[in-house]
């Protein structure tokens, strides 16, 4: 089974030819991310207007792990055929409990910690794309079905919260490490191995297998191993969201396993980038998971309660999707 | 069903790669089976006996009727909680805000019928338009926008429960009425039977949503609509509506088992929703239905019972909440791996 975007029937067909696409609408066809980039200005000037004294590196580290959770999920729903990883959020857990509840008392440092955390992810990530490939399943069941399972093994790991010893080293990526602010390092570790991606036939081949994947293979894409390398570097990504993640929170809790899919994808579609593939890109990912962020912190200084956050969240998905698509326009469509 | 709607295989060749010329030299009762196992859930029900005899042999008690009748009013939540699920894969879709609109059906008839002084059925006047509202937009705006469902249906259940959580608050007020709580509570009788009237309901469900998929125009426009959207358009089946009507019964339906939930625990907490978004996608797909046909509720039902068995059966001997997660995860995998493979790339180029 898989989910697909209702096809293209003859309705469109039988659409009048649309007018010349004015100037705004290509810029942003061209550049997806300009949306978000305009939003998260306005919420920025809005967010500094109401808040006078706007901590910029405490605010810079509770947007740290949203920020990093919507590029994990880029890769993978940039490769296309409705790649979403659902398996981002839980995965993020385990690399907090995994951190908090064992590397930690072990006393390593950042220097193996990550590298730990990072692996653990890949090979979740790694799994997905494989079984994705050998049994030529559509990588929302897979990456659903892993949703269930890594939710389980964080129950089992970690039935009640663990905590971060507050003098552990990690805490410091959510304050000061030395005149740098710590979110920006672990910000830029994701931002900089998808930066060195770019330098190898990698990336190209990511936005061809999304844009179509018979094509690419056609033309000699080694379309599996893209598909692979898309959601093991997903799930890398996921593995420092969750370093990141406990380094701001301090405790690492299964019961939120879940909390981080919804909006890292909805981050991800603000920002420009198509759910169909093949488009959009890490800057419009971590741009969107800006807008969302500042958007939560607008609610928060207004005083909403919190049992309205999952309508919140719910429409701002709706409407950044809905967004998404009208910006990208009736793209001429697959066909195989 | 594959992601490529235009030229998916869909109804057409099933079975994937049992359908395939896979059967060339198998004995001719392999043969047999994979053609019975297409046309009717027969693993499924053969699983369903062993895993009861397995129950029966290991567990002291698990035969008697009171156990039974335990096991059918949770299997009759599982199934009740995977009709629209069932529906939405048939049309090709996908159902991720069950969880959601059970939660806000369960608090609009316990909390807000409480707080607004409405009465139960009162309640009934917001729950069902409201959820069937919510639901048809999800499927208008997929269709039109061309946006997958499971997105919008992530986002419309998560919208649903705040919409209901944000009025009603943390607290939790209010309860069922006590003749809600006698529908699923196994030692009620229906008009003087033995059974819960709960199981009544799903059998009448059971029966009514297999007259409609066989034997009704708009039932076989379900089909249709998944298997080829683009045919069914040529077939003058206007498949946006199937789409915003699939989904809009989708979520009524979630919501009306989140009252059946409410009678069944007697009231409602936040997390109530969240075990039934994997049972029912389980049950689905389990029971063999695959995105865009073939399938029907029936195949489902037997999903359901044979999840809720094995579940109950695991359970007696130690399974935790944690297991049960990585099992439903794993037997979503297997089940898709029998049943819903796609072509490989280099047959689609």
């Amino acid at each position: 089974m898989s989910v697909q975007a209702p096809a293209a029937g003859p309705m469109r067909a039988a659409r009048p030819a649309r007018p010349a696409d004015s100037w705004l609408r290509r810029a942003l066809r061209k550049h997806t991310y300009l949306f978000a980039l305009a939003l998260t200005v306005a919420l920025l000037a809005i967010n500094l207007a109401i808040q006078p004294n706007f901590g910029w590196t405490a605010q810079l580290a509770s947007f740290a792990p949203l920020a990093v959770a919507a590029v994990a999920s880029a890769p993978s729903i940039i490769s296309g055929r409705g790649g979403i990883d659902m398996s981002i959020g839980p995965v993020m857990t385990l690399s907090a409990i995994v951190f908090a509840g064992y590397l930690a008392p072990a006393g390593l440092g950042g220097g193996i910690a990550l590298p730990i955390l990072m692996l653990l992810g890949g090979a979740i990530g790694a799994v997905n794309g494989l079984v994705i490939i050998w049994l030529r399943l559509t990588p929302i069941v897979v990456t659903l079905a892993m949703y269930f399972i890594v939710i389980g093994v964080n129950l089992k790991l970690a039935p009640t919260p663990v905590r971060l010893d507050d003098a552990n080293w990690a805490t410091s990526l959510a304050g000061n490490l030395g005149p740098v602010p710590g979110p920006l390092i672990s910000l830029a570790i994701p931002v900089a191995i998808w930066a060195l991606l770019g330098l190898t036939a990698f990336r190209r081949n990511l936005y061809a297998v999304g844009g179509n994947d018979a094509t690419a293979f056609t033309a000699g894409v080694n379309v599996s191993a893209v598909r692979v390398i898309a959601f093991t570097l997903g799930g890398m990504f996921a593995g420092v969201a969750g370093l990141v993640l406990v380094a701001l929170v301090r405790t690492a809790d299964s019961s939120t396993s879940s909390s981080y899919t919804l909006i890292a994808i909805a981050a991800v579609a603000l920002g420009g980038t198509s759910l169909a593939g093949g488009g959009g890109g890490i800057t419009g990912a971590l741009l969107g998971a800006a807008s969302i962020f500042l958007v939560q912190s607008v609610l928060a200084d207004a005083q909403m309660p919190q049992t309205w956050l999952p309508a919140v969240y719910g429409g701002l998905l709706i409407i950044a999707v809905v967004i998404g698509a009208l910006v990208s326009g009736d793209r001429v469509r697959r066909t195989s | 069903m594959s992601a490529t709607a235009q030229s998916g295989p869909g109804g057409v060749a099933p079975g994937g790669p049992a359908a395939s010329p896979a059967g060339a030299g198998r004995p001719a009762v392999w043969k047999a089976l994979v053609a019975a196992q297409r046309r009717f859930p027969l693993l499924q029900l053969v699983l369903l006996v062993a895993a009861f005899v397995a129950g029966v042999v290991t567990l002291p008690g698990f035969g008697g009727p009171l156990s039974i009748v335990s096991v059918l009013v949770i299997a009759s939540l599982a199934g009740l909680a995977s009709i629209g699920q069932t529906i939405t894969i048939l049309v090709g879709g996908f159902d991720l805000s069950v969880a959601g609109f059970i939660v806000a059906g369960g608090l609009i008839v316990t909390q807000l019928a409480e707080r607004l002084h409405i009465g139960f059925w009162g309640s009934l006047l917001i729950l069902i338009p409201g959820s069937f509202v919510l639901g048809g937009l999800v499927g208008y705006l997929s269709h039109r926008f061309r946006i997958q469902p499971l997105i919008l249906t992530l986002a419309m259940g998560s919208l649903a429960l705040g919409l209901v959580r944000g009025p009603t608050g943390l607290s939790v007020v209010g309860s069922a009425p006590a003749w809600l709580t006698g529908l699923a509570s196994p030692i009620s009788t229906t008009f003087g039977l033995p059974v819960p009237p709960i199981l009544v309901i799903w059998v009448v469900v059971i029966i009514v949503m297999a007259l409609f998929l066989r034997f009704t125009v708009a039932g076989r426009r379900v089909y249709l609509t998944g298997a080829n959207p683009a045919a069914a358009e040529y077939s003058l089946v206007n498949t946006r509506l199937v789409w915003v009507l699939a989904f809009a019964f989708s979520a009524v339906c979630s919501s009306l088992t989140g009252v059946m939930l409410v009678s069944f625990s007697g009231n409602v907490d936040p997390n109530l929703g969240n075990p039934y978004l994997f049972i029912s996608l389980a049950a689905v797909i389990v029971g063999g239905t695959i995105g865009g046909g073939p399938g029907d509720y029936t195949r489902t039902v037997v999903g359901a019972l044979l999840l809720t068995v094995v579940t109950t059966v695991l359970v007696g001997h130690g399974l935790t909440s944690a297991d049960q997660q990585i099992m439903y995860g794993v037997v979503i995998l297997v089940a898709m791996a029998i049943y819903g493979r796609e072509r490989r790339i280099r047959d689609r180029v």
